[in-house]
């Protein structure tokens, strides 16, 4: 016998309504109509350009960490998003001659760092200047701290989820005169890293700076749809709020 | 042939989707469903991404062997600290896979070398608070006096000095800490679980593909 989980009925309903959203505006505004929906600036992204360049200019590696949340946990998106955006900083650094060293801590990250970094030289065609030396696990990514001060590098990119180690890979950062960028969407380390980078991705940002970057209509439909459903939640949060104030529980009920 | 007509190129990346798709859908699914048989194949798939994430270490003990190993031989720049981590990390770990880490030389290694390093290193967060904060809170523009403000206030708030001169300090506290903030972290909060939703239902249907490693156009 099927069933739906008891209490779990209507997020299941609100899940299918998020993808069905989703679908529609990836087909038919993103792939169809070709429609491109503006995304506001993101200075954590716009710096980037200027960090690779300061590198450059200073004969300095740049060091990316996609932070250290493993793909099994509930924090796997915000790793994800962190690769992207590591293809295009690689992608920066391969095309302007500076060094990049990665750092990881996730085992199972490891290989698909060292593939993004790789194939961002190789789409430059700058595959001689892919050292592999420079793609480093760590199993514990504190250790990246003192690297950053032995390479004294020139630009600190923080982007994935964090724990403890986000101050101090930004102040480690920050001691070897280091731009650093920031970007995580876990709540106990934002204002860490809000307060020790000199640009940060806050929260829902890290997800949207791949579509910023890309630019590609699809993306930023997927990105429209998050603020669609963004306001049928605010909407269902109001109506649910004054409901309750009236005396009528129910919509709130629905949720548990 | 045929079915070269039928798929007529069927890249790794195409695998790499369709594999995300069917067993990201499945395990969502799962998630909402009563269906034993449906349950307990998705139990197990859980244990088995597990075991193959746990195995994924070799790559990483191996790209450390790898890297410091060169750097032992060539006699390069820090030659005697990578010597020292891969002495740390192989005697351990040989001493853990053939003697179990219930050994008493596994336990002493653990004790002494790792736990007082590891807590050293975890004591240095106190610092980088520290100066973390005298770079932060500088009355440079119009938002850091803000900042400062408040951060002087709950600073206040929670000592228990302050506390004692004035107990208005707590309240304000109080009043920060509900109020401005928790308006603030949940704004927050809801906007990166509906990013997280939506990301992950964009890496499902295979509109997010920037981990595939793909060859991107050179931007002009």
């Amino acid at each position: 016998m099927v069933a739906v989980v008891t209490g779990r009925m209507t997020v299941f309903a609100f899940l299918l309504l998020f993808l069905v959203i989703l679908v529609y505006l990836v087909i038919i505004q993103g792939e169809r109509r070709k429609k491109f929906f503006p995304i506001r600036r993101l200075p954590a992204m716009d710096a980037s350009e200027e960090a690779v360049g300061r590198a450059v200019e200073m004969g300095r590696p740049i060091h990316y960490t996609p932070g250290t949340a493993v793909l099994t946990r509930m924090e796997a998106p915000q790793t994800l998003a962190a690769l992207s955006i590591l293809g295009y900083v690689a992608g920066l650094a391969a095309r302007n001659g500076a060094r990049i060293i990665t750092t990881c801590q996730m085992p199972e990250v490891f290989p698909m760092v060292f593939e993004v970094v790789r194939e961002a030289f190789i789409a430059e065609d700058k595959l001689d200047m892919f050292v592999e030396e420079d793609m480093i696990f760590l199993p514990q990514l504190k250790a990246a701290a003192g690297l950053m001060q032995r390479e004294k590098v020139a630009a600190n990119f923080l982007i994935g989820a964090f724990w403890h180690e986000s101050l101090v890979l930004a102040e480690a950062g920050a001691a070897a005169g280091a731009i650093n960028i920031g970007g995580v969407a876990t709540m106990h380390q934002l204002p860490f890293l809000v307060a020790c980078c000199d640009y940060c991705l806050i929260g829902e940002e890290l997800f949207a700076a791949s579509a910023y970057i890309t630019k590609d209509p699809v993306m930023t439909s997927t990105i429209a749809g998050q603020d669609y459903i963004k306001f049928i939640t605010l909407a269902l949060i109001i109506l649910g709020t004054l409901l309750s104030t009236l005396g009528l529980p129910q919509l709130r009920n629905l949720f548990g | 042939m045929i079915g070269d007509e039928i798929v007529p190129e069927l890249r790794m990346r195409d695998i790499a989707l369709l594999i995300t798709f069917t067993l990201g859908f499945f395990m969502v699914f799962e998630y909402f469903l009563v269906w034993p048989e449906v349950n307990s194949a998705a139990t197990n798939f859980t244990r088995v991404c597990t075991a193959l994430a746990g195995l994924s270490a070799i790559v990483g003990v191996g790209n450390l062997t790898r890297t410091h190993s060169k750097n032992v031989i060539r006699r390069g720049s820090n030659w005697i600290p990578s010597m020292l981590l891969l002495i740390s990390l192989w005697i351990p770990l040989i001493i853990g896979l053939f003697l179990t880490r219930k050994d008493p030389t596994y336990v002493y290694l653990y004790n002494n070398l790792y736990t007082p390093v590891s807590q050293a290193f975890f004591a240095l967060l106190g610092f980088y608070i520290l100066s973390g904060a005298f770079r932060t809170f500088r009355a440079k523009s119009t938002d850091s006096i803000f900042l400062l403000i408040t951060a002087a206030l709950v600073f206040m708030g929670n000592s228990p000095v302050t506390g004692s001169i004035w107990p208005g300090f707590q309240a304000i506290k109080v009043w920060i800490m509900d109020n401005a903030n928790s308006a603030g972290y949940r704004g927050v909060i809801m906007g990166v679980a509906i990013g997280t939703i939506v990301t992950s239902l964009r890496i499902l249907i295979g509109r997010e593909t920037g981990y595939l490693a793909e060859r991107r156009a050179r931007a002009e």
